[in-house]
């Protein structure tokens, strides 16, 4: 079996256009928001974020998506509240979701 | 002297081989050749210091991976950057989306979509005075929109 063939064999078919969608959503929430970075990543992460379910994300992805999740547990562990979140920690977590959702995009773009 | 020789040339001037010889690189005054061929490259005259920004002249078509590089630049700093819906969208317009206006590198369909959103965005971006941030928004979906289309077309 190659690379890509393993890959591919690794893509959950129910729940994947769930999950584009949803980060889709977050990427352009946070692109068109019209807040801070710290406003626009807690409206993310209520709004879309919590309601991906990481079971149904590939493999190569979930580690990713864990580390994230656990960033902006920390940073936002009370809804409407972005007092502990650290302006150089979201921005890398903003990119890290948009990196996401287009390494996401690209791999399904070529199965 | 051919250029396409230069590396052969190069690799016989060091005695050294494999792991040895990043040592001795530094200690080794190169060939009057060499350098004579790296002066020319940064030469203020030569034909790539004519094209400025993307270095293509104006009949070159981009490639897709530069315009794909482009506007996933311009999606990460609408999402990313700090500063206001109106700072991030401006930086985009100036840094990113001007690149391609001219270009004949993006597909027909995407064109159309970029001609259109380019004109909006000069159009509330260039008016004196403060910006509607709502229209702003709004173009920033566009944008992040416009890529999606490019990646699928691509």
């Amino acid at each position: 079996m190659n690379y890509r063939t393993e890959y591919r064999d690794d893509i959950p078919a129910v729940s994947h256009d769930r999950v584009r969608a949803a980060l889709y959503d977050a990427v352009l929430l946070l692109a068109s928001h019209k807040g801070s970075i710290e406003e626009r990543l807690a409206e993310t992460y209520f709004s879309h974020w919590r309601t991906i379910d990481p079971t149904t994300l590939l493999a190569n992805a979930r580690s990713q998506f864990e580390w994230i999740s656990e960033e902006l547990k920390k940073m936002y562990p009370t809804p409407g509240k972005t007092d502990a979140a650290d302006r150089g920690t979201a921005v890398l977590v903003a990119q890290s979701i948009i990196l996401l959702h287009y390494s996401l995009k690209s791999v399904t773009a070529h199965a | 002297m051919h250029l396409d020789k230069l590396p052969e040339r190069v690799c016989s001037f060091f005695p050294a081989r494999g792991r040895n010889l990043l040592p001795i690189v530094g200690s080794v005054r190169l060939p009057t050749y060499v350098r004579r061929v790296s002066r020319a490259s940064l030469n203020a005259n030569s034909p790539a210091a004519s094209f400025s920004g993307s270095g293509l002249r104006p009949d070159d078509k981009m490639d897709a991976t530069t315009i794909r590089r482009y506007l996933s630049a311009a999606v990460n700093t609408l999402g990313a950057d700090v500063g206001t819906i109106e700072q991030r969208l401006r930086k985009v317009y100036q840094n990113e989306l001007r690149q391609l206006s001219g270009n004949s590198g993006l597909p027909d369909p995407v064109r159309t979509d970029y001609e259109e959103l380019m004109a909006d965005l000069s159009g509330l971006l260039e008016q004196p005075g403060d910006i509607d941030p709502d229209r702003a928004s709004h173009l920033a979906r566009r944008v992040v929109a416009l890529n999606e289309r490019l990646i699928n077309e691509l």
